[in-house]
């Protein structure tokens, strides 16, 4: 960036002498500072980064799973609901006629590793081991040959219930190789699970999930209790000239066969992304807060870099005494910004890898838990991923710069050293009416309507519009409280080291507004998810308070995850039901339903028959009967339905609406007879009578019980008598699964607790780093102090309380903003994302607990900074 | 297979290769683990027909194996397709039941287009239920989308490989079928078990339509058809065999083998079949006809080298002259490499060439140049 008429010689000299003198003369001297500054932006781009990594690693596993069994399958035809007989089979082969079209059907069901429950589920897969041989056909380059290695094997795995193939991942987690026995449970039975043999790893092509079990089909139907069943049929169209034919005219009769008898025909792709956006708006709050994150850490390098222009203040004008042009100082600035960029951006990838490999395990947990199964993979950094990392961090960098590089070329060649009324003049930041402003516009942004996704879920564009907008805005309002803050800070009697500290917040420069504007926007956003996480929490507790009157509750194992299939079957809980000291019980059988829309679930309750103890729902729009056999009684030719509040607002239905249920039976006519509260997903849930889902779906198994205890019998020594009798049952007292849930709660939180943190800590190195740069613009005024007998630690003392103001108008500041924010989470982004309505709650002891950790750090930074910064000379050159 | 193939088809390829090993070796081992009571073929057992044709679960070992040559204009064909039956235990699969386990069927598929010098082939392997089975009392056998089955007075075969040929053929028999062997069984070995029923339309014709390289043609042509029905092909010291059918423009043909031993001496138990047009047999052993090697040609894929231009010096019984017929492949490479069969065999079309003249077409099969198959086939 040259002017006019500067010549080139001229401009090839200049670049150098801005080179050594300005910048790598500072970065040599303040070795330590340039670090810091490159460590910041490195922990922005590293959170954001590994966000997105562990995302996609996390979210991955669903693919994956797919993919290891299907390979290219050409489509998946599934039923809507429950399973399909395998006597479809035949059907469709006698429909694709002579087209060569391999057609593979493969049973799904659940198991969990019997010493462990917490290990997760294991997904049983059960495909023909013989046709399986078949596979080369489908594949370029035609089928292998094996000639002579095609030996060995003493035991058989076909039809047997007990043997199984897994990956290496799988062996090296369980610790079991060939021929060992894996106690596994599926259902509510037990089975010894013989290892048959371990696939094994090929870099080249995807790994087999660590949680994956495959067995011959047969085998798995007398394992799942599903005989002659399958979960769905995967068609593979072979290789050719004609395979285009093939597609169109076989792949056609399919869809027509799928059409008249309510399946879904769908590629694996359809499948993949249609489960994949049930977690699209979890994934994106969770990208939205790193970016928020790296939010902050733009704060920090806008107060570095404008700190740096203060530094070399004298630098700058002796060189535009030397002729240098502001445009000239100015590109030096942005150079240099560039550097840091992209130098920040490389380690923040690096720390962003390894950050991600941390955090990938929680995100699959939630996942899991809230969504469907899922497994993690390796975290990989793609190219476009660092790319998009390095343009991020270079733009950070370079915005954060604009600023302080436009103050630096504004410098006047006869400046000399001296306490700049100018430091950290960000005049942006003055403005209050702006900030006023600001305000309305970000309430204004937060009555927008959200946008919806294909898959019907919708993403609050206009709530995260407004809580950034906000947080701009709190930037700039924060000035207001520095002189409320000063003259509490008068108020209290001090000494004159005090006082000296109490005038400093009374005129806050620039760098003060600037400091308590990246502290606030990290404590406001953090308290503001602690307001989400305690409205979130006081809602659920008081659900599960509400939902939980049974004394005791059962389920089959892995019933933790969304994904568990395995269910109690008719002869235990008619058991259990006999069982002495029972007095009742509530039953629901869960079925997954695959509509136009997506998945939702179906639950088929039946409570127990007592007009005080059943399963009271918490309800939103209540039903005319809300008693326990309420649902059972056709309404015409119609059965009655309850839907969850996620549910109403996923399919845009409400009370009254019909629904045209798939069964196995065919279609049932349903209609809305009540919408309740629930909290457990945001899938959606739709109750009917489960007298009327056994029928449609010939099932009598369970998939949860809430047992009723008569007076007085002891809940602990009833659970023990169900133990002992069904030891692969998972029975809870009410107590326990109420800590399990909240438990469970806490889990899906971790993340963002995490986020939380690393903001709040980059704050407050932020604020060392601005005081750092304060006590050196007033080393003069230092001197005068030290000549005036102050010590080195009172100044320390003096530059703490600075310190602890700044922080308490940062921490206050902060607050009031995550009130703010905490109303847009709750009304705004939570109800449009997921579709629950929650009490607004404020964690006023957590508030309390962050503030004194706050500004207790904040006082430690500021007394080490000021400790330090003490013994400067007031004629040292930079 | 290419690493970007292996990509593509993700981790079920992972499964297959690994888990195809595993199963075809369990296969095997299963028909030799704990014998059970497999019937055997029987002198004097009288076959009947139509039923006959048709399935036999109580033998181990059953096949139907069609071989033929088809033309269209200028255009050659040469075409096997042949259905395995593997018992695993002497019931049929109960009816309905989609995934059997009592009933093993294999079946190739082959296609040579001499022309282009291409051949493509394709072996599948199917447990007996929903897509692969074969009809007791009727010739109906099928294996994924291929099928051959009784249709009016002859029967339909319908092949294809992967997407990129098929074939939908009718086949009428040009002369009845014949049974080969003394007393009805054919004699493999001098264990009893070692026999079969052997049947065979020794001329069809054949008309219908082929698709090849993205083109569809009218076709007609001659097919060989054999159904051999036994519980031990092979005898212990057997490696292999060299089989051919022989179909003469002069209306007989001839089907002759030689099974090889581990001394690299021919079995006594080989044999020479002359049909004359009216569907009359004459046996001869090798004492009256000669296997001659000839040719070579190597595998680029299994590595075996096969002799694929055999002469057979037989005695021709009408006129009592010492004939001399050198089978003339079409092409070199008719190989079966495998697949998910396990077993690698030679199986091709050829001309018959007598003093430098075409007199015939053939069809060539030699099987264990990779390994022995002896274990496979008992």
């Amino acid at each position: 960036m040259s002017r006019p008429g500067s010549s080139p010689p001229g401009n090839w000299a200049i670049g150098r002498l801005l080179w050594s003198r300005l910048i790598w003369r500072h970065w040599k001297k303040e070795f330590r500072l340039t670090l810091v500054l490159i460590l910041i932006l490195a922990l922005g781009v590293a959170v954001f980064l590994s966000v997105r990594l562990a995302n996609k690693a996390a979210v991955s596993g669903f693919g994956m799973f797919t993919e290891s069994i299907a390979g290219e399958s050409d489509a998946i035809l599934r039923p809507r609901s429950g399973i399909l007989e395998e006597g479809v089979l035949r059907e469709l082969r006698d429909l694709t006629g002579s087209h060569p079209i391999g057609i593979f059907p493969v049973l799904e069901a659940t198991g969990v590793v019997g010493s462990d429950e917490k290990q997760g589920l294991l997904r049983l897969v059960g495909a023909d081991l013989v046709a399986l041989q078949n596979a080369g056909n489908y594949a370029e380059g035609g089928a292998q040959s094996f000639g002579g290695g095609a030996r060995g094997g003493e035991n058989s795995v076909l039809g047997k219930p007990d043997r199984g193939f897994v990956g290496t991942s799988f062996a090296k987690r369980f610790g079991v190789e060939v021929d060992d026995v894996l106690a596994i449970i599926v259902n509510d039975r037990s089975v010894d699970l013989t290892i048959a043999g371990v696939l094994p790893e090929d870099p080249n092509r995807a790994a087999v999930p660590d949680n994956l079990v495959l067995l011959d089909l047969p085998g798995l139907q007398t394992l799942s209790g599903h005989p002659q069943s399958v979960t769905r049929v995967e068609f593979r169209v072979p290789p050719g000239p004609k395979s285009e034919e093939v597609k169109n005219e076989a792949l056609a009769r399919v869809w027509d066969y799928a059409a008249a008898n309510q399946f879904l025909l769908e590629t694996p792709e359809d499948r993949k992304s249609s489960v994949t956006q049930m977690s699209a708006a979890f994934r994106l709050n969770l990208t939205i807060l790193s970016g928020l994150a790296l939010l902050v850490g733009m704060y920090l390098i806008l107060q570095a870099m404008e700190a740096s222009v203060v530094k070399r203040r004298s630098e700058i004008a002796i060189l535009r005494s030397l002729g240098v042009t502001p445009g000239q100082i100015r590109s030096a600035w942005l150079l240099e910004a560039i550097i840091l960029g992209l130098v920040g951006a490389v380690v923040g990838i690096l720390l962003g890898r390894l950050l991600a490999i941390g955090m990938v395990g929680a995100i699959a947990q939630t996942v899991n838990t809230i969504y469907y199964q899922t497994t993690t993979t390796a975290v990989v950094l793609e190219r476009s991923e660092i790319l998009f990392c390095l343009f991020f961090g270079l733009a950070a960098s370079v915005v954060a710069a604009m600023i302080p590089a436009r103050e630096a070329s504004m410098t006047p060649p006869a400046q000399t050293m001296r306490q700049g009324t100018q430091g950290g003049g960000l005049a942006l930041l003055r403005n209050r009416p702006l900030g006023w402003f600001l305000l309305a516009v970000g309430l204004g942004l937060a009555f927008l309507q959200p946008v919806t996704m294909s898959s019907g879920t919708t993403v609050p564009i206009g709530g995260y519009l407004s809580a950034m907008v906000l947080v701009f805005s709190a930037s700039i309002l924060i000035g207001s409280l520095f002189r409320p803050m000063a003259a509490l800070l008068a108020r209290l009697k001090g000494n004159v080291m005090w006082s000296y500290a109490a005038s400093q917040l009374k005129r806050p420069e620039g760098r003060h507004r600037l400091t308590a504007a990246g502290l606030a926007v990290a404590i406001g956003m953090s308290a503001a998810m602690g307001i989400l996480v305690a409205s979130f929490e006081t809602t659920l507790t008081s659900w599960i308070h509400q939902l939980l009157k049974a004394d005791i509750y059962i389920a089959a194992a892995g019933a933790n995850s969304v994904a568990n299939e395995n269910t109690v079957s008719e002869e235990t809980w008619q058991r259990i039901a006999e069982m002495p000291g029972v007095a009742g019980m509530d039953k629901l059988r869960r079925y997954t339903i695959s509509s136009r829309g997506g998945d939702f679930f179906l639950g088929g309750a039946d409570y127990n028959d007592d007009p005080e103890r059943y399963l009271q729902l918490i309800w939103v729009d209540p039903p005319k009967d809300k008693g326990p056999h309420a649902l059972e009684e056709m309404t015409g030719d119609r059965y009655p339905g309850w839907i969850s509040q996620s549910m109403a607002r996923r399919f845009d239905i409400e009370l009254g609406s019909p629904i045209a249920l798939p069964t196995p039976a065919g279609i049932q006519p349903i209609t809305v007879a009540g919408v309740f509260a629930e909290y457990g997903n945001e899938t959606g849930t739709l109750i009917v009578s489960r007298q009327h889902t056994s029928r449609w779906f010939s099932d009598t198994s369970i998939s949860n019980i809430a047992l009723y205890a008569e007076n007085g019998t002891d809940h602990e020594q009833l659970i023990e008598r169900i133990h002992s009798e069904f030891p692969f049952l998972n029975a809870r007292t009410n107590a326990k699964l109420r800590k399990e849930s909240i438990r469970i709660f806490h889990q899906t939180f971790a993340v963002t607790y995490a986020l939380e943190a690393i903001a709040v800590i980059i704050a407050v190195s932020g604020l060392g780093l601005a005081l750092a740069g304060l006590l050196l613009e007033r080393r003069n005024e230092l001197t005068t102090l030290k000549s005036l007998g102050a010590t080195r630690r009172e100044i320390a003392r003096s530059t703490m309380w600075e310190g602890s103001g700044l922080a308490m108008v940062g921490y206050v500041g902060g607050i009031l903003l995550s009130f703010l924010l905490g109303w847009v989470l709750i009304y705004v982004i939570n109800p449009q994302s997921f579709g629950w309505t929650l009490v607004y709650r404020v964690p006023w002891a957590s508030f309390l607990l962050l503030g004194l950790l706050t500004v207790g750090a904040a006082a430690i930074v500021a007394w080490v900074v000021g400790f330090r910064n003490a013994e400067l000379k007031s004629d040292r050159q930079e | 297979m290419k690493s970007k193939e292996l990509l593509e088809c993700g981790g079920l390829v992972l499964l297959w290769r690994n888990l195809r090993i595993w199963v075809i070796g369990l296969l095997f081992s299963l028909s030799q683990a704990d014998e059970p009571a497999w019937n055997i073929p029987r002198v004097g057992h009288e076959l009947r027909f139509p039923g006959d044709h048709g399935s036999h679960p109580d033998f181990k070992i059953e096949w139907w194996y069609l071989t033929g040559h088809l033309f269209s204009d200028e255009k050659r064909f040469g075409f096997q397709a042949t259905f395995f039956r593997l018992g695993q235990s002497p019931v049929d699969v109960p009816k309905g039941e989609a995934f059997g386990e009592s009933q093993i069927y294999m079946a190739h598929m082959g296609i040579s287009n001499p022309d282009t010098g291409v051949f493509l082939h394709e072996e599948r392997l199917n447990r007996g239920g929903w897509d692969a089975g074969a009809k007791v009392g009727e010739l109906d056998v099928f294996n994924g989308n291929w099928k051959l089955l009784k249709k009016g007075s002859g029967m339909r075969l319908v092949g294809s490989i992967r997407s990129e040929a098929d074939f939908d053929l009718q086949l009428q028999p040009h002369k009845s079928h014949v049974i080969f062997g003394e007393e009805g069984i054919s004699r493999k070995g001098p264990e009893g078990t070692a026999a079969s029923y052997y049947i065979t339309f020794p001329r069809l014709d054949a008309e219908g339509t082929l698709s090849f390289g993205g083109k569809t043609y009218s076709v007609a042509g001659e097919a060989w058809m054999d159904h051999e029905i036994s519980s031990s092909q092979l005898d212990r010291n057997q490696v292999g065999w060299d089989w051919a059918c022989l179909q003469f423009f002069d209306g007989r043909e001839i089907m002759g083998y030689v099974l090889r031993t581990d001394s690299g001496e021919p079995s006594e138990y080989s044999k020479l079949v002359w049909i004359d047009p009216t569907g009359k047999l004459t046996h001869q052993t090798l004492d009256d006809y000669r296997w001659i090697h000839e040719g070579s040609w190597e595998s680029p894929k299994t590595g075996a080298v096969y002799p694929i231009s055999p002469t057979i010096e037989a005695t021709d019984p009408e006129s009592g002259d010492r004939r001399s017929f050198q089978l003339q492949p079409t092409m070199p490479n008719q190989e079966m490499t495998g697949g998910s069969g396990g077993v690698s065999y030679w199986e091709g079309a050829c001309d018959i060439i007598e003093n430098g003249e075409v007199v015939g077409r053939a069809f060539l099969e030699m099987t264990g140049y990779t390994e022995s198959i002896a274990d496979k086939l008992r």
